[in-house]
């Protein structure tokens, strides 16, 4: 009983043409799996795009976050993550991808992506200019606690 | 990421709100959570226990995981559909007698059984009627042995399914409120002075309460107890399930009407003994010889005595279960002829709590325990000595009156509830033949006796047997293809599957709208037998009233629902008379309305085939309601129309024909029906034609009021 062993690759996605969210990012999972196929190619060829190509998917997309989760098998993984820094756009967006964690399961993947978005509201609300803006944070982050 | 700051800060576009930032990132975290707590897991749960607490029942048997995991378990396994069927047990697993105890026990919850149910399940075809599982007929005995049975040895039926109302209180408050619901023309009634005593059984046919000119509600015999002064008496009424609920409203509506003071003051008492005692019917000459197997041989030498018709006799005989004879015996003891000691009428059987005693004893003294001192005896088969656990058991011998002009001997024995499968053993293996609901009929049909277990024609429980009847013969008719039924139109036959009484008095000339009745009044009878014109007066044929009569032919014989019809006057007697066949108009009718049906059937299907191909879901072109329609209407037309029965035949009708049949007692064709009392004068010399129904053939017969 052979077994499927997988990597998934969180990374973040970040638009490099206007940092003014003029045009919101039109994420889609497909967009992102045909332009790390083609970057792929670029960096190692046919091989490399075959030896990805079964087992590929975008497990997570999440456009207000821009993070998105990427599967690749065991193995060929090391070529995908090579080639990721080299992605330059996805559809028609000028993007740089920031991987920021490769988790062996999903689960694992989200609960980084938890720790990472608790520790980012905590620096947003040091960020906050006014009381008013910190006392709605508190009520957020206190509405999350109680999700926990 | 050494520079995580540096970049985080150019993530940030400039002009984001930061509480936008913070509810998104809030939202996300609170998915993630419910994501991480709630893993999409595709391993099974007994996958995720160690090799070595895996145990193969664990697959069909959820007790065989650990707690905290048997949940969790289940409802995976309920997931994969409902579970195999369990297996059935093995035959001898399902025979073992606590599990057949069980088995029966939940058969019985919905129709009540006899308690010789399973004696008779195994030899009889048995039907449900009155709430009650009933034998019908033998499987293996014929019409002819039955028949036989009564005629010449001893028939024995279980009647356990009459009900018993006790009443008890002072005898000159009882008579009276039941006075209004029996008729004093149509024979002695509950106070009568040869019934009081409590030496004899009577019968009468009750009433609702003061309406004699409506129906009865049937006939009961009642029995009074012996041996009691007359302020405080019990008097037992048993009437038929079928009317039984109708009998305790009239009951309750005249002892309750002025409720409790009445009551209280009279201190009457009403109890149900429904469950509480068994009766068996033996009927035959020989009756009385397999009675007195039973007794004791003291009684025995002057049971002879007590045999006068009506007479009960309270005796206290010894367990059955004791004097069982080993095999069963086919020829009869001969009695004593003489003697001269008359038993009494006194038994303890009217006592509850002795009744309940002896019940008692049947668990406290079991089967098998009998069973095994039988088995120890010197010489097999013979009489058990008496036991130290044994109590005598009371009986009451209520011996058959005189019901018709046939006298049948027999005699009725009542006992306790819990005994019938004992007694009726003894009574089998002393040779009486078992009988059931059908030979009780063939018997009424033959002698005219065993009226109570029979219902009357005028009576909401005789009407109700009746329409069914006419349900089932309506259904066995339009089963047949069209081709092979009779046409009861063209064979002039105006009622073939139940007969339309309304009808027939509306046609002689009375109002109905009250109903019809039976002329029950004995006086009146005997005045019509006798046929003298100047007794009679118009008033007596005002009323619709029916007249009982038995016909009877020199050939052939009478069917159920013939027509009994009046002669002309220069009709010479045996001379052929035939009915015409007459026109069926609905023929043509039923031709075009066939084919009409078809033709619609067919473009009903069509449009179906349309509507399903275009998919316009708009109508649904159904064709169950013109089925019905159709069946309902071709029905009608097959069925013969109401007619004037005075008219449109050759002869007029007056009556007909509820049960005929060749009567084996006298070896000719016999007919018991009724007939119009308007009629009777214009009968001469009793001499009547008589019409199968689906023939054409008028037949001469006899006739003469029973």
């Amino acid at each position: 009983m052979v077994r499927f062993k997988n990597r998934y690759f969180t990374a973040e996605i970040i638009p490099l043409d206007n940092g003014h969210t003029v045009q919101p990012l039109n994420l889609k999972t497909y967009d992102i799996l045909k332009s790390v196929l083609a970057a792929t190619e670029q960096i190692h060829g046919e091989f490399g795009a075959a030896a990805i190509k079964n087992g590929l998917d975008v497990k997570y997309c999440n456009e207000s976050t821009q993070i998105a989760i990427i599967r690749c098998r065991h193995g060929p993984h090391r070529l995908l993550a090579s080639s990721l820094p080299f992605l330059s756009s996805i559809g028609k967006r000028k993007v740089q991808l920031q991987s920021m964690y490769t988790g062996a399961t999903l689960v694992k993947c989200y609960k980084f992506l938890k720790k990472f978005h608790q520790e980012k509201m905590n620096e947003a609300l040091k960020m906050c200019r006014t009381e008013e803006e910190k006392k709605k944070i508190f009520e957020i982050m206190s509405k999350t606690k109680y999700g926990l | 990421m050494t520079d995580n700051k540096y970049k985080m800060v150019g993530n940030v576009p400039s002009d984001i709100s930061v509480v936008r930032f913070a509810t998104v990132r809030a939202q996300e975290i609170v998915a993630l959570t419910k994501m991480i707590e709630n893993p999409q897991t595709t391993k099974l749960i007994f996958q995720k226990l160690p090799c070595h607490m895996r145990r193969r029942a664990m697959s069909h048997n959820p007790n065989r995981m650990p707690r905290l995991l048997r949940e969790a378990h289940k409802s995976q396994m309920a997931k994969s559909g409902p579970a195999l069927k369990p297996k059935r047990p093995r035959r001898k697993y399902r025979r073992r007698p606590s599990r057949l105890l069980e088995e029966y026990k939940k058969r019985s919850s919905k129709m009540s059984w006899l308690e010789t149910h399973l004696w008779h399940a195994k030899r009889f075809h048995m039907t449900a009627k009155w709430g009650y599982r009933l034998p019908e007929k033998s499987c293996a005995r014929g019409h002819r042995f039955c028949h036989r049975s009564v005629a010449e040895h001893c028939l024995l039926v279980d009647i356990s399914y009459l009900c018993c109302i006790e009443i008890q209180g002072p005898q000159n408050a009882i008579i009276p409120e039941l006075a209004p619901l029996c008729d004093p023309k149509t024979g002695p009634t509950f106070g009568a002075s040869s019934f009081l005593n409590g030496t004899r059984e009577g019968r009468v046919t009750i009433f609702q309460r003061n309406s004699f000119s409506r129906g009865p509600i049937g006939l009961v015999t009642f029995l009074w107890r012996h041996g009691e002064t007359p302020d405080m008496r019990t008097l037992w009424i048993w009437c038929h399930p079928a009317f039984y609920e109708q009998f305790l409203v009239e009951l309750n509506s005249s002892y309750g009407s002025n409720s409790d003071s009445l009551i209280e003051q009279t201190k009457i008492k009403i109890t149900l003994n429904k469950g509480k005692l068994n009766r068996f019917r033996l009927r035959g000459p020989f009756a009385h010889s397999v009675i007195s197997n039973l007794l004791d041989k003291e009684i025995r030498k002057v049971f002879i005595a007590s045999q006068s018709p009506g007479f009960v006799a309270g005796v206290d005989v010894r367990d059955p279960r004791m004097i069982l004879p080993q095999s069963r015996v086919k020829e009869h003891t001969s009695m004593p002829s003489q003697c001269e000691t008359v038993i009494t009428s006194r038994s303890r059987l009217w006592d509850a709590s002795v009744r309940d005693q002896i019940a008692q004893v049947r668990t406290s003294f079991p089967d098998y325990v009998v069973n095994g001192r039988r088995s120890q005896l010197l010489v097999p088969g013979s009489e058990l000595p008496l036991q130290p656990e044994e109590i005598p058991i009371p009986l009451l011998i209520v011996n058959a009156s005189h019901e018709s002009s046939d006298f049948v001997p027999g005699c009725d024995v009542i006992f306790p509830a819990g005994w019938a499968t004992a007694f009726w053993l003894a009574l089998i293996y002393s040779g009486g033949h078992a009988g059931g609901l059908k030979d009780v009929e063939s018997m009424n049909f033959e002698y005219q006796i065993c009226s109570d277990l029979c219902l009357e024609v005028d009576s909401n429980a005789g009407k109700t047997a009746a329409a069914e009847q006419k349900v089932k013969l309506m259904e066995d008719y339009f089963r047949k293809p069209p081709k092979t039924r009779t046409n009861f139109i063209k064979l002039a036959t105006p009622f073939p599957f139940s007969i339309d009484w309304n009808r027939l008095l509306i046609d002689w000339g009375y109002q109905v709208e009250q109903g019809f009745t039976v002329l029950r009044d004995k006086k009146l009878l005997n005045t019509l037998s006798l046929n003298n014109q100047n007794l009679l007066s118009e008033l007596t044929f005002s009323y619709p009233q029916l007249v009982a009569v038995t016909i009877r032919l020199k050939h052939g014989s009478p069917r159920d629902f013939s027509m009994i019809c009046l002669p002309k006057m220069d009709d010479k007697f045996n001379s052929p008379i035939n009915e015409p066949i007459h026109q069926d108009p609905g023929a043509k009718e039923r031709k075009i309305l066939r084919q009409q049906h078809s033709s619609q059937l067919k473009t009903l299907a069509k449009k179906r085939k349309e509507s399903r191909s275009s998919d316009d879901k708009v109508k649904d072109f159904c064709s169950d309601a013109v089925i019905a329609i159709h069946k309902e209407k071709m029905r009608s037309l097959w069925l013969p129309p109401s007619c004037n029965l005075k008219t449109s035949y050759v002869r007029p009708v007056i009556g007909f024909v509820t049960k005929g049949d060749f009567g084996l007692s006298e070896g000719k064709g016999i007919g018991r029906g009724y007939i119009v009392i308007r009629s009777v004068p214009q009968i001469s010399a009793s001499l009547v034609l008589v019409r199968n129904p689906g023939t054409s053939l008028y037949m001469w017969a006899e006739i003469a009021l029973c």
